[in-house]
Order: C-alpha cells, then structure tokens, then sequence
C-alpha cells in the first residue's frame, strides 16, 4: 500500500495516511470547494487499508486529528472517516488510538470530539494545545 | 449616486465598528480568498480571541452559503450572483451580516428553517446536529443541511432574518448573526 499524501492549503487539511507506520494524521483547516471530490480518495484508502489490516499482523493504528476548523460539509465526512477507523479496528490484531487534539480557547473543537466519541462509540484522547 | 451617500459610507466605515465590508460577485475563489484574509484579520483580536475563533466558524458557513444559494443568473438577469456581507465589531463580540439575491419561491422554506433553529436551545440543537450529521447526505449544492444549525450552535444567539422584494420573482434575504464572547 501506497502512502496518501496531501499538502496544507488554506482550505484544506495536510492528510498523511501511512500504512508502514499505521500512523494517519489530519492537520489544519477543512472547507474544501468540492467535499467529495477531497475526501473519497481517503474513503478509498480507508477502505484499502482495512483490507490490509487485516493480513498485517499485530497493528497499533494512531490517528491525530489536529483540526483548526471544519466546515458543516466536512463533518459528516470526518464522522465516515472515525466510523471507518472503529471498524478497522474490530479485529483483535488491530489496536486504534485516536488523538483528538484542540486549542485551549477553542471548546467548539472539544465539544465536537466528545460529540463524535459519544456517537460512534469509538475512544478518543483528548489533547489540548496550550494557548 | 448621490454626493451625501458617499459620506455616509464613509461615516459607516470610520465609525470604529466596520472591520470588513464586502460586495461583489460570490464565486468559490473569492469567497476561499475572502476568509482566508478575514481569519487572519480576526486572529489579531488578541482579548477576543474566543469569539473571534467562533466568528471565523460563522462566518465560513454564511458565505459558503450565498455562494451556494445565490439565485444563479440568467441572460435575462443582471447582478443576481451578487451578495455583500460585512463584518462588524461590538464590546464582547462580532457581528456578521449577508445579503444576497435568492429566488422568491425560497423564501418560505429557509424562513421556516430559520424559525425552527431559533426555538431551539443548546441542547435541542446538539440534538438535531446529531440526527442532521447521521442521516445527512451532501446535497447537490454541496451542503449537509447543517449550516444554519452550525451558525447557531457557535454563536449562542438567535439568527436574525429579513426577506425584502426585489424585482422578477426574486427577493433578497439578509442574515445577521451576533457572536456572543
């Protein structure tokens, strides 16, 4: 499996999805033009690597989520992405630790972790970034 | 125009309130332009960082919104892919205010939408997020159904809303969202 590598725009996130490392990273802000046309290639990867999860031996998955912001048509995106993450992770080889980070002054972001947590049942950490 | 508008304009602009005032034509590069801009105008409002953060969220939604509603225009129309917003401060928080042209027939459904999200409370809409984010699908303009329900959820105030006629079946809505700290 090949990396998926995207870089920083002002309206869309930095996304390394890493299957050597099992180690998924979404950085900075997220209101793409196009919603779908910017998240299907990570649907398609997710998809990809949970079929490789599953051959892959014991895996320690770590997904950071170190969002700014998101848009409302990026939310139900983000949401397919941790559904995603809970499934990959139902085989006993498959350990997931989600790192849902947020600024200090930025409860939206917080609440919007807890919310997501609370909704697909999947276990976030929560890590804050001082002011 | 006449010579005494071009003064209140100018008034309007000084009075210390206006941080942005915006006319024009709203298609995607703009409006990607314009809140790239505006995020970085906000973040130096160092003692109002809070709202200011929220600001940016409101604001993303408004404007993503006129640039997916806006009556598309015709031949036969002219001026109708416009819409103007600003950006105005107050002591504890921000205002933002849109304007933009829409199809009369509109009229009713985003008023009663608008109303709905005004009768709820925090929670309610946390609620209604929920069951909008699970069942949503993007619909062909791009929205998840979400954004007014977003607006206020990070603002902590009531949408306020004005529909006045315009000309051909067309009528121009105006929304104001107050940031509260």
């Amino acid at each position: 499996m090949e990396v998926l590598n995207l870089e920083l725009t002002d309206n869309t996130p930095k996304v390394v999805l890493d299957p050597v490392n099992h180690a998924l990273e979404f950085e900075g802000d997220s209101r793409p033009e196009d919603v779908q046309k910017f998240f299907q290639p990570i649907m398609d990867w997710l998809n990809d690597y949970e079929a490789y999860s599953k051959s892959a031996g014991d895996i320690s998955l770590n997904a950071n989520f170190k969002l700014e912001y998101f848009n409302s048509s990026s939310a139900k995106y983000i949401m397919d992405i941790i559904l995603k993450l809970g499934k990959i992770a139902e085989p006993p080889n498959v350990t997931l630790n989600i790192n849902w980070h947020y600024d200090e002054m930025d409860e939206d972001m917080l609440d919007a972790g807890e919310e997501f947590e609370d909704m697909l049942d999947v276990e976030f950490n929560f890590v804050v970034i001082p002011d | 125009m006449e010579a005494q508008s071009i003064l209140d304009i100018f008034n309007l602009m000084t009075d210390g309130k206006v941080i942005y005032v915006f006319h024009g034509e709203f298609n995607y590069k703009l409006v990607n332009t314009l809140l790239t801009d505006i995020k970085k105008e906000l973040s130096l409002y160092e003692e109002k960082k809070r709202a200011a953060k929220k600001t940016y969220k409101v604001l993303v939604e408004c404007l993503e919104n006129i640039h997916r509603h806006t009556s598309k225009p015709t031949i036969m129309d002219e001026h109708l892919n416009e819409g103007v917003f600003t950006l105005l401060q107050n002591e504890t928080g921000f205002s933002v205010v849109v304007g933009n042209v829409i199809q009369s027939s509109e009229v009713e459904s985003i008023k009663s939408r608008i109303e709905e999200v005004n009768l709820m409370d925090a929670d309610m809409l946390k609620l209604r997020y929920r069951e909008m984010i699970k069942r949503a699908t993007i619909s062909d303009k791009g929205g998840a159904g979400l954004g007014l329900i977003d607006m206020a959820m990070k603002s902590g105030s009531q949408l306020k809303y004005n529909f006045d006629k315009h000309i051909n079946e067309k009528h121009f809505f105006t929304l104001r969202v107050d940031i509260l700290a």
